[in-house]
C-alpha cells in the first residue's frame, strides 16, 4: 500500500521509512508538512503518517489541509507525538481530523497494528462510500456488481457489506401480477 | 570547573547518574533488527547519519540563543531530542527536553546554561555510538 510519511528529522525518517517498506509497503517520504502537503496534492494516498511538530506546516494542520480537500477519498492519518505531548495538543489534533497517535521513538510491533487497522478500516470506509455514492446493478437481473467484476443477488451483497438480513414477502403490485399470471394458467 | 560543578548538579537533578551508559544497548539491538539482509549496515548509516545532523542541531541552538530567537531553539533542541532518543540515549534526551521546554516559555538564557552539558553528553553518546557500530562509519 502507498503510505505517505512526513518527518523532518533525517534519523527518524530514515528507520519509519525503511520500518513501513519492511512491512511491504511503497513509501512516500516528506522532509517537512508543506512538502507532504504537496506530494499528497499531486498523489493522495490513503494512509499518512506524520510527524507532530515539523517547520512550516505541523502535523495537525497537514491533517486539517487534507479533511478540507474536496472530491479525495477517506485518508486515514497516524500522527508521531512525543511523551512530553500536551493533551491539548491531542484535543486539538483529534479535532483536526487525526484518526491514530504514536508516540516516539516508534514501536515497530504497534506501528505494523496500527497500519494494519488502518488498512481495515479504509477498506470498510470504501464499502460505505460505494454503497452511499452508487452500487452498478444489472438492469435486467438486479443483481449487483461488487467492485471486483462478480455479479452477486441483492440479497447476498446487502448482507455482506451491511449485515442485513431480508425476510421475503411480495408488494400488493407484484400479488395484483402472481395472481392474474395465476388466474390465467388455470383458465 | 563551575562550569563542571554545574553540569554535574544539573545531571543529579535529572536523576541520572555519570556512569549511565550514554546510549540503551536494547534500543540499538531494536536497530539492527530493522536490517534487511540484502542492505548494507543500517545501523552504521544511521550512526554516521546523527553524527552529521547532531552538530548542526547544535549549531543552530547556539545561534538562536544568540539571536534571541526561542522559536529556532526549540525547534533545534526537539529535533535533537527526537534523534538522540532513537538510539536511548536517555541523558541527551532529557536535556534537550529540558531546553525545548524552557525555549517555548521564552527563556533563551536559561537554556543558554543547558547548551555545555548538552554539547557534553553528546561527545559521551557520540563515543559509544561509534564503539557499538560492527563496521566503520561511512
Amino acid at each position: 500500500m502507498k503510505i505517505l510519511a512526513a518527518e523532518d528529522d533525517p534519523v527518524t525518517s530514515v528507520i519509519l521509512t525503511t520500518t513501513l517498506q519492511n512491512f511491504g509497503h511503497e513509501v512516500t517520504l516528506a522532509r517537512d508538512g508543506m512538502e507532504a502537503w504537496e506530494m499528497f496534492k499531486r498523489e493522495p494516498m490513503r494512509i499518512v503518517v506524520s510527524d507532530l511538530n515539523m517547520p512550516g506546516l505541523d502535523g495537525i494542520n497537514l491533517c486539517r489541509r487534507i479533511r478540507e480537500r474536496p472530491m479525495t477519498e477517506y485518508t486515514y492519518f497516524i500522527l508521531l507525538t512525543g511523551t512530553d505531548t500536551s493533551s491539548s495538543a491531542y484535543h486539538e489534533a483529534m479535532a483536526a481530523g487525526v484518526d491514530d497517535f504514536m508516540t516516539k521513538p516508534m514501536n515497530r510491533d504497534l506501528l505494523r497494528v496500527r497500519i494494519h487497522v488502518a488498512q481495515r478500516i479504509l477498506r470498510f470506509s470504501t464499502h460505505v462510500a460505494q454503497l452511499k455514492d452508487l452500487l452498478p446493478i444489472c438492469v435486467y437481473c438486479h443483481k449487483i456488481n461488487d467492485g471486483q467484476d462478480f455479479w452477486e443477488r441483492l440479497e447476498t451483497y446487502m448482507c455482506e457489506h451491511t449485515g442485513t438480513s431480508f425476510s421475503h414477502g411480495i408488494c400488493p403490485e407484484c400479488m395484483e401480477q402472481q395472481l392474474a399470471m395465476l388466474e390465467k394458467s388455470a383458465v | 570547573m563551575t562550569s563542571t560543578v554545574d553540569e554535574s548538579e544539573r545531571g543529579r537533578k535529572a536523576g541520572i547518574d555519570d556512569a549511565e551508559p550514554a546510549v540503551d544497548a536494547d534500543a540499538l539491538a531494536d536497530l539492527r533488527s530493522l536490517q534487511l539482509e540484502s542492505e548494507g549496515d543500517l545501523l552504521s548509516d544511521l550512526v554516521a547519519l546523527f553524527l552529521r545532523t547532531a552538530p548542526n542541531q547544535l549549531g543552530i541552538m547556539g545561534c538562536a540563543i544568540e539571536e534571541n530567537d526561542p522559536a529556532a531553539l526549540a525547534a533545534g533542541a526537539h529535533t535533537l531530542k527526537g534523534s538522540s532518543a532513537n538510539f536511548g540515549a536517555q541523558r541527551l534526551q532529557n536535556l534537550c527536553g529540558e531546553a525545548e521546554a524552557l525555549a517555548r516559555r521564552g527563556k533563551t538564557t536559561e537554556v543558554a546554561a543547558l547548551l555545555g552539558p548538552i554539547a557534553s553528553e553528546f561527545q559521551r553518546v557520540m563515543t559509544a555510538l561509534q564503539s557499538a557500530c560492527p563496521t566503520p562509519l561511512p
